[in-house]
């Protein structure tokens, strides 16, 4: 499982991502139980030093919580945060690199919003 | 119960050869060690100190305050699993799990069954009949189930294949969550492994090259990669353990700290950033001199 | 972990150990006896000395095997050294003591069919069975100390400075044959010259008492520090 990380981010960064998306995706729910320490480590093969410092990034912005001795669950209002978040995200994350590439290629804005408008119209299974 | 082990200064002389020197190490209870060094770097010299198989030539060995030599509240609580030479051994299995219950305090049995189980492990074969993997199986096994406060590995894969190594390593971590002791890997397969270890002891030639978390010494490590010359002025006053280049472009692997402001100069100067594996500062680390 | 239990527990288990082996080697001895009493036996041996050879080279071969076998082994599930001596002597003790009761359950079995005595030939048909068991018992047992200094000696410092435990080990074995005029005490005999009918029981049995303390107090001096082999 080593391999499906990137070298572009820290690996306990990505460990936290991919907990994020499983939120975001109702995989874990509300309630749910998160999968311990050790089960992401040897699902992942990856160090629980790494784990721990993902997992504990999460506990601190209140989206997982932890109950002692039993395990770690999906905060209340977790997926909403997250949202927000990445609502928050998204135009430093998805719109500035795209502008930059756009200024870099000339492409206008009514340009963009054609192209925009285009793509979003597209059949996605045609893509 | 806790049981650090300290040693201060300790050295082993087979005669005029010198396999382990000046060796000072803390290691605290309750933690997964992993003992990485080249063959013949002294690994096996240094664990067998601990099992008390041998006296060292000089320095002081203390396991939870005591000297462990001959020490039978010591010894019955260290558990050594490395490969047996089992070319002579009639007995079965089952009398290996036996004996080991009846000499080893926190033996567990049924967990013992359990990982007999599921390393196939045939219980009235001789030992001798088993194949190395499986006896490394064997050795693994009682090696988990004694539950000894101190446990360790000694290259204890030899021979296992791929799927029966990662049955190790899984009850290797799941043993350390369900009853935490201190369990002392070593190993030369640092790429498959490195993720089972809290603390990290290098060791080279006899001697104590480092011993940190295992987290903080990854920190230490990075790699810089980017146009030749800006390389190059960045890393010049650091410590380069490998250089590489493609053209134009370098990646020099360093060792050290990165301050803020230096990561901050890097990224203004176009460099990249990478992180560097365990195994590439083991390879590199224990180069020198070469 | 208390080393009292460890030692209990490790001498039973070596007894158990060396027992089934000495179980096999008495049955063969009974089976060869058998064979030569009915082919070659001119001079009607009876069982007790004709055991009485073998079973002290058996016991000579424990010993020699014992640091090899089994120090490892135990010091390998955390047994310390000093368990391992205290057991496997009170281990070999308890199988010497075996050995020359179950030798004399078979002769008294002879005896019954028979009606053959019992007797060993280093001491005269009149010793009652307590003191020829006894002397069955203490010279088997020597024998397995000679063996012990051998297979420490060996296991401590290999073959070449072994050889030396192995000529004390002579020493030892023969000096104690001397006191119960077994088959090495010719040299000294002549060496002393002294007959071998004018030392007294009593006396023997103090040397050999003596000679046993001593060899098996070499041993542990042997092993006390021994590197434990990983093999």
């Amino acid at each position: 499982m080593k391999q499906s990380f990137d070298e572009s981010k820290p690996i306990f960064l990505q460990i936290k991502d991919r907990i994020e998306d499983q939120i975001v995706n109702d995989q874990l729910k509300e309630g749910d139980q998160v999968p311990s320490t050790t089960q992401l480590v040897n699902f992942y093969k990856v160090n629980h030093l790494t784990v721990a410092k993902g997992i504990n990034l999460l506990a601190d912005a209140g989206i997982i919580f932890k109950k002692r001795g039993v395990g770690m669950f999906v905060a209340e209002g977790a997926k909403k945060k997250l949202l927000q978040k990445r609502k928050d995200e998204f135009a430093d994350e998805y719109v500035l690199p795209m502008i930059q590439e756009a200024d870099k290629l000339g492409i206008t804005e009514e340009e963009m919003k054609a192209i925009i408008k285009q793509v979003k119209g597209r059949d996605p299974y045609d893509a | 119960m806790m049981l650090d082990i300290d040693m201060h200064n300790v050295a082993l002389h087979y005669g005029r050869f010198e396999a382990l020197n000046d060796v000072t190490v803390h290691m605290e209870s309750g933690k997964t060690y992993g003992v990485i060094g080249r063959n013949g770097a002294g690994k096996t010299t240094l664990l067998s100190l601990l099992a008390s198989f041998m006296k060292p030539s000089s320095g002081s060995i203390r396991v939870g305050g005591e000297e462990p030599f001959e020490h039978a509240g010591i010894m019955s609580q260290v558990a050594f699993v490395y490969e047996v030479d089992y070319r002579e051994e009639q007995e079965k299995v089952k009398a290996f799990i036996e004996t080991a219950e009846r000499y080893r305090p926190y033996f567990d049995t049924d967990y013992a069954h359990r990982l007999a189980k599921r390393f196939n492990l045939p219980f009235d074969k001789p030992v001798k009949k088993l194949s190395s993997g499986m006896q490394s199986a064997l050795n693994v096994t009682i090696g988990l189930a004694s539950r000894s406060p101190i446990t360790i590995f000694d290259e204890a894969y030899l021979g296992m294949d791929a799927p029966t190594r990662e049955i190790f390593y899984q009850e290797v971590l799941e043993e350390q969550a369900s009853h935490p002791r201190t369990i002392i890997l070593s190993t030369h397969l640092v790429s498959e492994m490195d993720y089972l270890f809290d603390q990290v002891v290098i060791i080279d030639k006899g001697r104590l090259v480092l011993h940190e978390p295992y987290d903080e010494l990854l920190n230490r490590g990075a790699a810089i990669t980017g146009g030749a010359d800006v390389v190059d002025g960045f890393v010049h006053d650091m410590k380069k353990l490998n250089e590489q280049q493609l053209g134009g472009t370098k990646s020099v692997m360093i060792y050290g700290e990165l301050s803020d402001a230096k990561r901050q100069e890097a990224r203004e100067k176009g460099l990249e950033i990478g992180p560097v594996s365990l195994q590439d500062l083991f390879i590199h680390l224990t180069r020198e001199g070469e | 972990m208390n080393t009292k239990q460890n030692t209990s527990k490790l001498s039973l288990d070596l007894f158990l150990v060396q027992g089934k082996w000495a179980a096999w080697f008495l049955s063969t001895v009974c089976i060869i006896y058998v064979v030569f009493r009915m082919v070659v036996d001119q001079n009607q041996i009876s069982f007790f000395p004709f055991a009485f050879q073998p079973s002290k080279i058996f016991m000579l071969i424990l010993g020699i095997m014992s640091p090899a076998v089994f120090l490892t082994f135990y010091v390998r599930q955390g047994i310390t050294r000093r368990d391992y001596f205290y057991g496997s002597a009170l281990a070999a003790i308890a199988l010497s003591l075996a050995l020359s009761i179950i030798a004399s359950i078979i002769s008294g079995f002879q005896h019954l069919l028979t009606g053959s005595q019992i007797t060993v030939h280093m001491l005269n048909d009149e010793a009652s069975l307590p003191l020829i068991m006894f002397s069955f018992f203490l010279n088997v047992l020597v024998y397995f100390a000679a063996g012990w200094l051998v297979g420490a000696g060996i296991y401590r410092s290999g073959w070449l400075i072994g050889l030396g435990h192995i000529v004390l080990a002579m020493v030892i074995v023969s000096l104690s044959d001397l006191f119960w005029e077994g088959d090495m005490s010719e040299p000294w005999l002549t060496f002393f010259n002294v007959n071998a009918a004018d030392i007294s029981i009593a006396f023997s049995f103090i040397v050999t008492l003596l000679l046993l303390t001593g060899t098996f107090w070499l041993v542990r001096l042997l092993t006390r520090n021994v590197t434990v082999k990983m093999k």
